[in-house]
């Protein structure tokens, strides 16, 4: 009942550490997550409060940590390994894909793999192009793996608790610019969201838009500006990639008959092809206009603000694609 | 710690028995599945590793039960050796829902976590970062139990050997490396592939403790794994083996191995095979006499020719299993 | 891009339509609205002309016509932008006048599409294919609206959901008044592969001619109905057994349709005749004096047609029963007196529809006949003008024949027939004299009016006929 506000990274390290107080097996590894209490801030205290034994400074070696958490997630643990930089998530691929996301399935169902990767996504900040890419739609690909996407502070605390109690590997993806700078409701009550469930962040009848992560923002303040000129959107958060919701998602478009999709992962291939595919098939006979896509730009991210901020989705991007999407259908 | 071949045998006569039927029983499973192999009884491939036995069993014969190991896409031998058990192994090698694995794994990825065995692994070092997390929840689940991580000189060059090791020194876990040195990475000699001199000094420069071992020699393979085994349990710390040995098959059957290796290298290996060596060793110090050799050699014929025709006349999985188990 | 095509997204392109299943182009007659005007969405906004009718093409959303492109008189292809829209409070178009690539006239050259907006990015349409979202298609299928025969708003002329939600919305509102559109009482048989093909193409399926067994209608009839080729119609269509000394040529749609409906009305209708020949000297005599000042004043040349259109409609006034339609199990009464003049045209017969005949003195009805009569010849004739009749005369009297009995204009209760005026024997006050006289045969539909109703109407007409001047009463 108390409207207490977290930021996103707040909101995290207090889903941490309910979680560790709950279950001695949660363990969390990383680069500086111990005593520096992360780059982003997102395990303060849990040093202090678990000690060293629970909340563990590893060598600067991604694959090595990984692979370790892998292995002790097989022998009685549950990790959540830290990648500080969803970049660096390239050098712990074999982990994930070869050896976690398998070992289930290899063994006849024999291994659990109870394994949390913590990965950040998402550019804005000038990091370059190493240091702000979103790969959620790669391990969404690999069966075997779960994929989380929260947006807001609320569904990150909840999702992350989902996920500190899942027996498989998820791979869950923390947007950087959230941490500090989107600020929301956190019950103090406890709560567990479960995956598979998107979450219609606001309703509306004349268009759906669909936004991954940190990208709901932007596409509710177009929702906002939209609803200025008589057109209502409904903004959807999948929240989960792996498992989808695909129900929420066509139940939308056919009531709205048409669909922008926002995500800042790039768009060639990226996740809005799948969501896109999942509307034209399970919505195709309530289609007005064909289903819009808006992804990074298929450029490496570059450095300078200017060129950066050409290749991410933003309001005006989404506002025009709705545009397009309504182009002579009249919504009234 | 010396690796030289021992004439004293300072086991007991059972134990000093099973290792050698332990060995002949791989010997024996893997001219076998050679065997259904060729008669197209099994699909996929076959990576064997007759000549390469006293390594696994030497090793596993200074576990416990509840010590893990994992394994390689050649690793018949190490699961045999952990207690692996001939029916499911066949079984799963022929694809039969009977197998370890409901015949989802194959031949490269038999596990049975009953007996400690994490696994066999497709990916060269694939084992070696579950090996150093097994270590890492031994360490502080303190009941003594120690992670072995098999791997061949292939592996030696794997990033993720030297990320692991790095940790596992800093954090003192009792993992023991174990590199089967068969001399080939599939078609090329370990020598043009491996700078300076090898694991075992890489292994010390990172701060660990490592041998070079006779891996033809079961006995010295035993002692030099039971002294890293005793100190992991220590608490102090990995160690590396580096076990030289041969694999007498090619890389797969199929590839007659003949193509990067002369008549001559092979002849000497033969000349210094492991069972045989062991066997005369057992009939000069009077552990063991023809007979009981024979007897020994026929039960295991008969457990093979069990596990083969059960396998075969096992059924496959139904079809509607295909998505069972991918998650928990 | 260059300048010429600098749109910005907000712009609504205004279409040459397709209109109908054979169209291919059409020509601007008028913009019913100026440039800068504001515009609802559904206003009528340009009158274009086809080769079968002409119709008013509603805006296709809220906006300032900002940018007319086809001017009167041109013609242009289908799908050819012919103006612009743009949504209130935007900056507007970038095209510069001049600079705008004036839209291909139709010459009998290569004509090239104008350049759509960067959000109409998508693939040149097929001939003959009609454009519609999958939304539209669900909606077409499930009211039973012909796609083709609806304009759509969506970039590039797309159909969309709710152009097919106005078209249903219209069918509803028009269809009791007698629609021009002949809906087959039958359910038309055809494969669901021929319906879809059908609804894709907007091809009416009642209009085309099944080949399968019973008359089936197969796609490959659909698509051979699509080319055209049902004017001209491939020879491996015939009946599978001829008569010695017959060839086999089936019936156009225009004749397909007036033989449906003719043995519909023939047959569903029990037509009853009533004949009269009435004397026409006092007319003739009225006509030939008033002709030359009716001309002078009026600009009109009079015909004995538009006095009986004006004696009908005033006969009509006092006996409004007879424009009553049968329908179902009761009357549709109507004091509407739309009358239809059956026409000979190049195209077969058509009947154009002088409409409130009651409201129009006899210069104006001449002048309405005369424009319609030439607009039916040059195939020009708008929808409005062929509905809507309440009421037919058809006159044969050109031809050498003396009266005739005629089916009945379907859904019409009452048609005059009109025979050859020309001058006969007529016994007066014991006398056999030659007088002029034209036969009249009423048709009567006999689950309207009995033939005391028809024949009460019928004297009075004759008696205005006869006693001209009775018309000034």
């Amino acid at each position: 009942m108390s409207t207490r506000e977290l930021t996103f990274a707040q909101a995290i390290r207090e889903a941490l550490d309910e979680e560790m107080a709950r279950d001695e097996r949660i363990i969390v590894l990383g680069e500086d997550v111990g005593a520096w209490g992360g780059v982003f801030r997102t395990t303060e205290g849990l040093f202090q409060k678990y000690g060293p034994e629970r909340v563990i400074d590893t060598p600067l070696s991604e694959e090595g940590f990984v692979g370790l958490s892998v292995g002790a997630a097989m022998t009685g643990f549950h990790p959540v390994p830290e990648i500080m930089f969803g970049d660096f998530i390239t050098l712990v691929m074999d982990q994930l894909v070869n050896q976690a996301a398998k070992m289930r399935y290899m063994t006849g169902g024999q291994i659990q793999v109870p394994l949390t990767v913590r990965a950040t996504m998402g550019g804005g900040r000038s990091s370059g192009a190493q240091h702000s890419q979103s790969w959620h739609a790669w391990f969404a690909h690999v069966p075997g793996l779960k994929v989380v996407v929260p947006s807001t502070p609320y569904d990150a605390k909840g999702l992350l608790k989902t996920a500190l109690r899942e027996p498989n590997p998820v791979i869950f993806f923390e947007d950087k610019v959230m941490y500090a700078k989107v600020k929301g409701p956190v019950p103090e009550e406890e709560y567990c969201i479960p995956f598979g469930q998107a979450d219609i962040k606001r309703a509306g009848k004349d268009v759906t838009l669909i936004a991954i992560s940190r990208m709901i923002h932007p596409t509710l303040a177009a929702a906002e500006k939209l609803a200025a000129e008589g057109i209502e959107a409904e903004v959807i958060d999948p929240r989960t990639l792996t498992p989808l919701d695909k129900p929420t998602l066509i139940e939308s478009v056919k009531k709205t008959g048409g669909a922008v999709i926002v995500d800042e992962g790039y768009q060639h291939f990226g996740a809005t092809a799948e969501l896109a595919a999942t509307i034209a098939y399970g919505a195709f006979d309530y289609l007005d206009a064909p289903v819009e896509r808006l992804g990074a730009l298929d450029v490496p991210i570059p450095f300078t603000p200017v060129l950066e901020n050409a290749t991410i989705p933003d309001e005006t991007k989404i506002i025009a694609a709705v545009h397009r999407v309504l182009e002579g259908r009249r919504s009234a | 710690m010396s690796g030289k071949v021992t004439k004293s045998l300072p086991l007991d006569t059972s134990t000093l028995v099973e290792l050698y039927r332990r060995m002949v029983t791989i010997r024996r499973f893997e001219e076998t599945i050679f065997e259904v192999y060729r008669r197209g009884w099994m699909p996929g491939l076959a990576h064997l590793s007759d000549g390469q036995e006293a390594t696994p069993v030497g090793v596993c014969a200074a576990l416990r039960p509840d010590d893990t190991i994992t394994s390689t896409h050649r690793g018949h031998g190490h699961i045999i050796a952990k207690g692996g058990e001939l029916g499911p192994m066949m079984a799963e090698v022929m694809g039969k829902v009977t197998g370890y694995c409901r015949g989802k794994g194959g031949e490269m990825h038999i596990a049975d976590v009953s007996l400690g065995i994490l696994g066999a692994n497709g990916i060269v070092g694939g084992g070696l970062g579950i090996a150093a997390g097994a270590a890492f929840s031994f360490k502080r689940l303190g009941k003594g139990q120690v992670s072995v991580a098999f791997f061949g000189d292939g592996a030696v060059n794997q990033g993720i050997w030297y990320e692991t090791a790095n940790i596992a020194v800093l954090w003192n876990l009792p993992l023991i490396y174990v590199c089967e040195n068969n001399q080939y990475t599939q078609f090329t000699n370990w020598r043009k592939l491996v700078a300076g001199e090898g694991l075992a000094a890489r292994a010390r420069a990172m701060g660990m403790q490592a041998a070079e071992v006779d891996g033809n020699d079961v006995v010295a393979v035993y002692q030099a794994t039971l002294q890293a085994v005793e100190r992991a349990r220590a608490g102090e710390g990995p160690s590396t083996l580096v076990c030289h040995t041969i694999r007498y098959g090619g890389h797969h059957v199929g590839e007659p191995g003949t193509g990067y290796r002369s008549k001559e290298e092979m002849a000497e290996w033969h000349a210094k095979d492991c069972i045989v060596h062991y066997e005369r060793l057992l009939l000069e110090k009077g552990v063991i006499n023809p007979d009981q050799l024979e007897n020994i050699r026929d039960t295991i014929e008969k457990q093979i020719e069990t596990a083969v025709s059960a396998a075969r006349e096992a059924p496959f999985p139904d079809v509607s299993e295909v998505n069972q188990h991918v998650y928990a | 891009m260059s300048a010429g095509s600098q749109i910005s997204l907000r712009e609504t392109e205004i279409v040459m339509p397709r209109m109908g299943l054979t169209m291919e182009e059409g020509t601007v007659i008028a913009w019913l609205k100026s440039v800068g005007e504001m515009v609802q969405a559904g206003e009528p906004l340009v009158e274009i002309e086809t080769d079968k009718a002409t119709v008013e093409i509603e805006a296709p959303a809220n906006g300032i016509l900002r940018q007319i492109v086809g001017q009167p008189g041109e013609t242009f292809p289908i799908g050819t932008v012919i103006g612009y829209l743009t949504a209130p409070g935007e900056k507007g178009v970038a095209l510069a006048a001049g600079t705008a690539a004036a839209p291909a006239k139709l010459e009998k050259t290569q004509v090239e599409a104008r350049p759509t907006s960067a959000a109409s990015q998508m693939p040149a349409t097929l001939p003959g294919k009609v454009r519609a979202s999958p939304a539209a298609r669900r909606i077409a299928r499930q009211q039973g609206v012909e796609l083709g025969l609806v304009q759509g708003s969506g970039p590039g002329g797309r159909v969309v959901a709710w152009n097919v939600e106005q078209a249903v919305a219209q069918m509803r509102v028009s269809q009791p008044a007698g629609a021009q559109h002949v809906a087959s009482e039958s359910a038309t048989k055809a494969s669901p592969l021929a319906q879809r093909v059908a609804e894709e193409y907007g091809v009416v399926l009642q209009q085309v001619q099944g080949s399968g067994p019973g008359g089936r209608i197969t796609r490959k009839d659909v698509e051979r109905s699509i080319s055209g080729q049902v004017e001209v119609p491939a020879p491996s269509q015939s009946p599978a057994s001829l008569p010695p000394g017959f060839t086999y040529e089936p019936a156009s749609r225009v004749q397909k349709r007036m033989a449906e409906r003719m043995a519909s009305s023939f047959r569903d209708a029990p037509h009853f005749y009533l004949h009269s020949e009435a004397d026409c000297r006092s007319l003739l005599a009225l006509r030939q004096a008033l002709l030359p000042r009716l001309e002078e004043r009026y600009g009109v040349h009079i015909t004995v047609t538009d006095l009986l259109v004006k004696f009908c409609a005033l006969t009509l006034e006092r006996h409004p029963q007879v424009l009553s339609q049968w329908s179902g199990d009761g009357l549709l009464k109507t004091s509407e007196i739309n009358i239809g003049i059956a026409a000979d045209t190049p195209n077969g017969l058509l009947v154009p529809v002088i409409q409130h005949c009651d409201r129009l003195g006899l210069s104006e009805i001449a002048r309405q006949r005369t424009e319609l009569v030439e607009k039916a010849r040059l195939g020009k004739l708008s929808l409005q003008e062929l509905e809507l009749g309440t009421f037919t005369i058809s006159n044969l009297g050109m031809f050498k024949v003396d009266f005739f009995d005629a089916i009945l204009n379907p859904p019409q209760a009452a048609l005059l027939a009109v025979g050859r005026m020309k001058e006969r024997p007529v016994a007066e006050n014991g006398q056999l004299i030659a007088a002029q006289t034209m036969t009249l045969s009423l048709s009567v539909d006999h689950r309207v009016l009995d033939g005391v109703s028809g024949a009460r109407f019928l004297s009075d007409l004759v008696e205005l006929i006869e006693t001209p001047g009775l018309a000034l009463g």
